[in-house]
């Protein structure tokens, strides 16, 4: 309720274990993915400078051999590493005049324009790269080779195309997805559970789907189920226990309250007083069994709850008269509702939960002041608003007032009478039909304690 | 005359010491400590009333009543877990006429049990009224004082006493809205308690037999905070 609002929001993307998982995993590929890249550029560089010794060794040769033996034994030379070398090249003179007509390109004629320094920026001239050599005569040529288009490296990885890069991301993005939704859905599952759980529903267990998993989240998962089975095995013994103790006291109650009344047959009648104190605490403990024990089903709720239709303005019309007319009109009740209050649910649950709010009402505040029961219709929800004009309560214990046995301390006297469950069933009655109940302060004074019922409680 | 009551309860000390009570309220009490045993003298005795706990070795009290009930009208005052609606509900049911929950003052069963026999007793004076009061007929149902009979179209309804005198109440006076306190006072022979709840259930069962009329309308009315009412269908 409250506590979700202890910390101020930050945007969920910051906050959702998903999103951080997410962004971690997917900058984590994509920086593995440049670096790969960026890593393949410098071998690619470091094997393009080698064939490019390779290649210019093979121009040095095939110019020495043009020096010493002739045009014909270059364009056999240049046949020969065609065949051996897998360069196919053709030679032009330093003023880039082809000098043999082996391996001549249609397009020879664009190699005589002068070449500018960069290396680099030469080397994509339709496939053909143009080499500077100086032979061992120190003349200038030109050998331009052709390179084959099938590189020893992916061509992808030189340009580095938008569209690849954006399918890279989007395969990635859907893996990371994968990945980070196999940790955060187990995680998310479990505090659906621990919820629930805490919500009082101690059958509550971790689907198998989490159970079957062996890693560490499936660990969790067993871990939790085992924790929640010994904690509902816990909670059953004690109420069980509790349940047992109250109904073995009702028995000699029972029996207690008989032969009281025929002690009372013989006895004189002076000595009635003390058996009618006797009788009272009698009676009160009487309740108070009633009370556990009507507390002990509600928080069970294994009965068969049987949904009716009910008029709720019906109901806490009767119940305000009744519970007036106990109180010996001491105090005012002012009933506003509507005429007509159709609702579907457990109207014995309701009475109850109401009418052990309005006697609190009426027993801790002074006689002569008002009670005022507000019933407001909203949408899907049905409010009820009961409000004294008592002297409140302190606000640390609002909290802890619809806890079994728990009493404001400045109350705690048996005059007042109670024993501090006619609130704890409240709020069960309440909560088994999907509703909530709140208590506050009234900054005018006094207590009030709000309702919210469904329309139609399933 | 001297009034026959059977109790039947299993807890042995409790049997006993309400027995005693009742001697003193000059009932004279026959003890039963299983629902077995209490079926057996409850249907081979002639007892004016029966007081049934629920909650009995071998068979519960609502069997026993079920049981007890295919032929026989003996008024029965039940005693229920005091927590326990449902035991009650079903109880109603089962033909109960009056529950008194446990542990109670036994005062207040002796003054259940005294209210259920008067009751009895005002109906057998009611038989022997004159003629006019004997049957009541309205549209399609058919009210008969002397068999103490209901019937719908012909077909008689199984009700229970408590709901028989409840309808013939709502019927004698068709149209007019009878309050819970009337109710209480000539259904169940007793004042209407804080809290009570019992012409409500009682009423409820009611009604589920006799049903709604042809067009829908149910038959027996709440006027709220003040009592039920029986439609004049026209």
């Amino acid at each position: 309720m409250s506590l979700m609002t202890k910390w101020p929001l930050r945007p969920l993307i910051f906050r959702s274990l998903y999103w951080k998982i997410f962004f971690f995993f997917w900058l984590t590929l994509i920086a593995v993915i440049f670096s790969v890249a960026t890593l393949s550029e410098i071998i690619v560089e470091k094997r393009e400078q080698e064939e490019y010794q390779r290649v210019v060794k093979l121009g040095i040769k095939a110019a020495d051999i043009f020096e010493t033996k002739g045009t014909e034994e270059l364009t056999v030379w240049l046949r020969y590493i065609d065949q051996e070398f897998n360069v196919k090249g053709f030679m032009l003179d330093s003023k880039r005049r082809p000098i043999s007509l082996a391996n001549l390109p249609k397009n020879w004629l664009e190699f005589t324009l002068p070449l500018t320094q960069n290396r680099l920026s030469e080397r994509h001239l339709r496939g053909f790269q143009p080499y500077r050599i100086s032979s061992s005569s120190n003349r200038i040529y030109t050998f331009v080779a052709h390179r084959d288009n099938s590189g020893p490296y992916p061509a992808w990885l030189k340009h580095l195309p938008i569209l690849q890069v954006i399918t890279a991301l989007v395969i990635v993005a859907l893996l990371t997805a994968f990945v980070t939704w196999r940790i955060t859905d187990p995680l998310r599952k479990l505090k659906q559970a621990t919820d629930s759980f805490a919500r009082g529903n101690f059958d509550t267990r971790l689907p198998m789907l989490i159970g079957f998993r062996r890693d560490e989240i499936g660990e969790v998962g067993l871990a939790f189920n085992r924790m929640a089975e010994r904690i509902s095995l816990l909670v059953s013994n004690q109420q069980r226990l509790f349940r047992d103790i109250s109904h073995e006291l009702r028995t000699p109650l029972a029996r207690q309250q008989i032969a009281l009344e025929l002690l009372a047959r013989k006895l004189p009648d002076t000595e009635h007083q003390s058996l009618h104190r006797i009788e009272r605490e009698i009676e009160r403990m009487n309740d108070l069994i009633d009370q556990v024990l009507t507390l002990l089903r509600l928080e069970q709720n294994g009965q068969t709850p049987s949904i009716e239709a009910y008029d709720l303005s019906d109901l806490l019309c009767k119940l305000t008269q009744d519970a007036q007319f106990e109180d010996q009109s001491k105090h005012q009740v002012h009933l506003q509702q509507p005429d007509k209050n159709m609702l579907t649910g457990q109207p014995e649950l309701v009475s109850r939960a109401v009418e052990n709010i309005l006697r609190n009402a009426m027993r801790y505040t002074a006689d002569g002041s008002q009670i005022f029961l507000h019933v407001d219709l909203h949408k899907d929800t049905v409010v009820i608003r009961i409000e004294d004009e008592g002297e409140g309560v302190p606000e640390d214990s609002l909290k802890r007032l619809f806890e079994p046995f728990y009493r404001v301390e400045a109350s705690r006297n048996q005059q007042s009478g109670g024993y501090g469950v006619g609130m704890a069933i409240a709020e069960q009655a309440i909560r088994a039909q999907g509703g909530t109940i709140e208590a506050s302060n009234r900054p005018e004074g006094g207590l009030r304690v709000v309702i919210t019922l469904p329309k139609a409680s399933g | 005359m001297t009034t026959r009551i059977l109790l039947i309860e299993d807890d042995q000390e409790l049997n006993e010491l309400l027995s005693e009570f009742l001697a003193l309220e000059n009932f004279e009490v026959d003890q039963a400590f299983d629902g077995e045993q209490g079926l057996n003298m409850a249907l081979n005795g002639q007892y004016d009333a029966l007081v049934l706990d629920i909650m009995m070795p071998k068979m519960n009290g609502l069997d026993l009543l079920k049981q007890f009930r295919v032929n026989n009208k003996t008024p029965v005052l039940m005693l229920t877990a005091r927590s326990d609606e449902v035991d009650r509900i079903v109880g109603f049911e089962m033909g109960a006429d009056d529950y008194l929950p446990k542990p109670c003052n036994p005062r207040e069963i002796v003054a259940r049990i005294r209210a259920i026999l008067r009751r009895v007793e005002m109906d057998k004076a009611g038989m022997q009224a004159s003629g006019s009061r004997q049957v009541i007929i309205r549209e399609d149902v058919e009210l008969n004082h002397n068999t103490r009979i209901v019937s719908k179209q012909g077909e008689d309804l199984d009700l229970t006493s408590t709901e028989f005198n409840l309808l013939a109440s709502l019927l004698e006076k068709a149209g007019q809205v009878l309050s819970k306190e009337e109710l209480t006072e000539t259904a169940l022979g007793r004042h209407l308690a804080l809290y009570d709840r019992s012409v409500d259930m009682h009423m409820s069962n009611l009604r589920r037999k006799i049903g709604p009329f042809s067009s829908n309308e149910p038959r027996i009315k709440t006027i709220r905070g003040v009592g039920y009412q029986y439609v004049i269908n026209d």
